[in-house]
């Protein structure tokens, strides 16, 4: 009797642990890959951009995970490199990453048919390619951020609100880095001179843009334009915020793509007294006084820790917040289709990118909506401004002339 | 042709020419006194820049302190790399220390960031950053100052090359150093002196072309622009650096505003070493250099 309880209590306990241990097994953590870049080409981005993502998947496991599942979020650092971007990608595929932050458009492009192979998803904010926004044609990638071609017709939108509502027989310059990713907003800006009648002429600067005093001075005293996009990375933004001061060009006048609106560029061509007016475009909001800016100072408060030194450099921070909330909302609506405690795949978490709409942190992000069309989520930006030595919001999230980019896009799905 | 935008180009590439000039000096100068071609004359520049922004920007010190730390450091890195590295090639093939010079670079290249931080750091000349109109030119105070920096030393070496017995001794040096020892000039202490001018050159150099463009490793590759402009004006003549600098500030203007709307962009990168291939070809000892030709 003993040894029939003994057996029986046994056989219960096991059946416990075991049922216990399968559920542990399938509801285990989730990991996420991180792409980044803290010692390449572009570390001055990737050391403020990447903590970001780490502060927030610690916010979000400090209150118990995601449907109460941990995240665990893999970074591997690429160095900007793609070989080493290919490589890390394997490795996070190995360890049964759901989804990727990816972190380059060399990178992107060159796992682009990788991820549709594999199935898992991967984002581009503020990189990759701009056709990309095309769910049916690249289900696996997702740009969740505004992409050049987004970018590029908020800067006329802006630039025609800044000029009095009417670009009628004005000059608008456009100042680009003259690389691939610099010149990809020009079908769209040249579509727009037609439409809105406004001219365009367009400066490339090579690389590595350090000098491109000819160019601003063709720009203010030759051409002398009504308005300046500007589209440049690494060290040109901070150049050009000299080169337009020095001229005597109103930087009021000048607006920037993503990639020269942090503060870093502004800090780099001499600081806000330099920079005043000078309009930056941002796809995440700037600052940091959003409520998960006081859960993070909270949590490391708990660590016996002031706030994180990175999060100072706003721009870039809180980008990297917003990449990695976009996948804790897609494993969140994956895990609500198919059980807190199922084992979910990339291609659930894809679909659960596909129904987020409606977190915005505050005002952090944007309100995106993706869909399984629209992969960009809406293309929306902010413009943020140098006013008293300060990035100061100038505008609420707004999109631009979304018919003309959707048009652009389906030519270009034709071109394949 | 717009003439007004031509003159700005022009005035523009005049300034940024002398920029290119005080560059170009130190380069002119270690040739001058050693015969040794220096490969790391920008990364010589970044460092100093680099040094100055340390000063400045991290340590908060006044702009003054961070230009006289850079030429001190700078002169001191110079004496301790001639001694260290470049004395014991003394007599050595001169491709010994143009590889030596070469290595030099890469290895500043990289202990820079390293050193001092990757992040672009601004250091701001006390002369302000509004332009100053004069008649058809817009004129940046911050070009103005290293122009006259570039002029005030160029006249200075001018002087001391010709004039000082130093000079004179350096010039014996360099034409020939066995039979400048054998009257009893120390050569040692002649290249030292002439890496340690070279060293205050790209001092100011750095703290110029840092306040241009912002400090960090971006810094060194104003370097390659001292090879046209040298190769123009001759590796071993001071007036050449002046006239060289000169030429290659006004082409590369001119090719940026008037070929780059017209090809796309890009040419005023390539530009002075189109004029130094054609100099090569031509006149291979440069404008004001020496007719002395030597297989490198």
């Amino acid at each position: 009797m003993t040894r029939h309880l003994a057996r029986l209590t046994a056989s219960a306990a096991a059946a416990v642990l075991l049922s216990t241990g399968g559920a542990l097994a399938q509801g285990g953590e989730i990991v996420i890959g991180v792409q980044c870049d803290r010692t390449g080409a572009t570390q001055t981005v990737g050391v403020f951009f990447c903590p970001g993502n780490h502060d927030y998947v610690a916010v979000i496991n400090s209150k118990g995970g995601v449907e109460g599942r941990k995240i665990r979020a893999m970074e591997i650092d690429h160095e900007y490199k793609v070989p080493q971007g290919v490589e890390s990608y394997e490795r996070h595929k190995k360890e049964g990453a759901v989804s990727i932050l990816l972190y380059g458009t060399p990178h992107t492009q060159a796992l682009a048919a990788k991820l549709a192979e594999d199935k898992i998803p991967g984002t581009s904010p503020g990189f990759g390619s701009a056709a990309s926004a095309d769910g049916k044609r690249y289900p696996y990638l997702f740009p969740v951020a505004a992409t050049y071609w987004s970018q590029a017709a908020a800067a006329v939108k802006f630039t025609k609100d800044k000029l009095g509502g009417n670009l009628k027989g004005k000059k608008v310059a456009y100042l680009f880095y003259d690389n691939p990713a610099g010149k990809e907003p020009l079908p769209i800006l040249e579509d727009l001179a037609k439409l809105e009648g406004f001219e365009l002429r367009t400066f490339a600067v090579p690389a590595p843009g350090v000098e491109m005093g000819a160019q601003v001075l063709d720009i203010t005293q030759r051409y002398r334009a009504d308005f300046v996009i500007a589209h440049l990375f690494g060290r040109s933004p901070s150049v050009s915020i000299k080169e337009f001061k020095r001229t005597g060009y109103p930087l009021s006048k000048v607006v920037s793509f993503v990639w020269g609106s942090a503060e870093a560029d502004i800090e780099a061509a001499g600081g806000g007294a330099v920079a005043e007016g000078y309009n930056t475009m941002q796809f995440a909001g700037v600052g940091s006084d959003y409520p998960i800016h006081n859960e993070i100072r909270e949590l490391y408060k708990k660590e016996g820790k002031g706030p994180p030194k990175e999060m100072a450099s706003t721009v870039y921070y809180n980008r990297g917040i917003f990449h990695m909330a976009v996948h804790i909302e897609a494993v969140r609506n994956a895990l609500k289709a198919k059980g807190a405690n199922a084992k979910i795949t990339g291609a659930d978490v894809k679909e659960g990118f596909e129904k987020i709409k409606g977190v915005t942190l505050g005002g952090l992000m944007p309100p995106l909506e993706i869909t399984p069309e629209d992969h960009e989520g809406g293309g929306w930006v902010q413009i943020f401004t140098v006013k008293g030595g300060k990035l100061t919001k100038n505008s609420d999230w707004f999109r631009a002339y979304p018919e003309v980019i959707k048009k652009h896009i389906e030519a270009d799905g034709k071109k394949s | 042709m717009d003439w007004q935008f031509t003159f700005l180009l022009i005035g523009n590439g005049v300034l940024i020419g002398l920029m290119y000039s005080l560059i170009a000096l130190g380069f002119v100068i270690v040739y001058k006194a050693t015969d040794a071609i220096n490969f790391a004359q920008g990364e010589f520049v970044m460092l100093a820049a680099l040094l100055s922004a340390a000063m400045i920007v991290l340590m908060e010190l006044p702009f003054w302190i961070g230009v006289i730390v850079a030429v001190i450091g700078m002169v001191s890195f110079s004496f301790g790399l001639e001694r260290v590295v470049l004395r014991p090639l003394l007599g050595r093939p001169i491709v010994a220390v143009i590889m030596a010079t070469i290595g030099l670079a890469a290895i500043l290249r990289g202990l820079g960031p390293m050193i001092f931080g990757a992040e672009t750091r601004s250091i701001s000349l006390p002369v302000g950053d509004e332009p100053i109109y004069l008649g058809p030119f817009i004129l940046q105070p911050v070009q103005v100052t290293g122009a006259l920096v570039a002029l005030f030393f160029l006249g200075g070496f001018t002087w001391f090359f010709l004039k000082s017995r130093m000079g004179v001794a350096m010039r014996a040096v360099a034409d020939n150093q066995q039979v400048a020892q054998a009257m009893g000039i120390n050569v040692e202490r002649y290249f030292a002196l002439a890496w340690a001018m070279a060293g205050i050159v790209s001092a100011l150099g750095g703290v110029v072309w840092g306040a241009m463009l912002g400090v960090d490793v971006h810094v060194a590759l104003i370097g390659l622009k001292v090879f046209p402009v040298v190769i123009l004006g001759g590796l071993d003549s001071i007036v050449g650096a002046v006239v060289g600098g000169l030429i290659v500030g006004i082409v590369e203007n001119l090719a940026a505003g008037y070929l780059d709307p017209l090809v796309g962009g890009g040419t005023k990168d390539f530009a002075p070493y189109v004029l130094m291939i054609i100099a090569l070809m031509v006149r291979p000892y440069g404008i004001f250099g020496k007719r002395k030709i030597e297989r490198v």
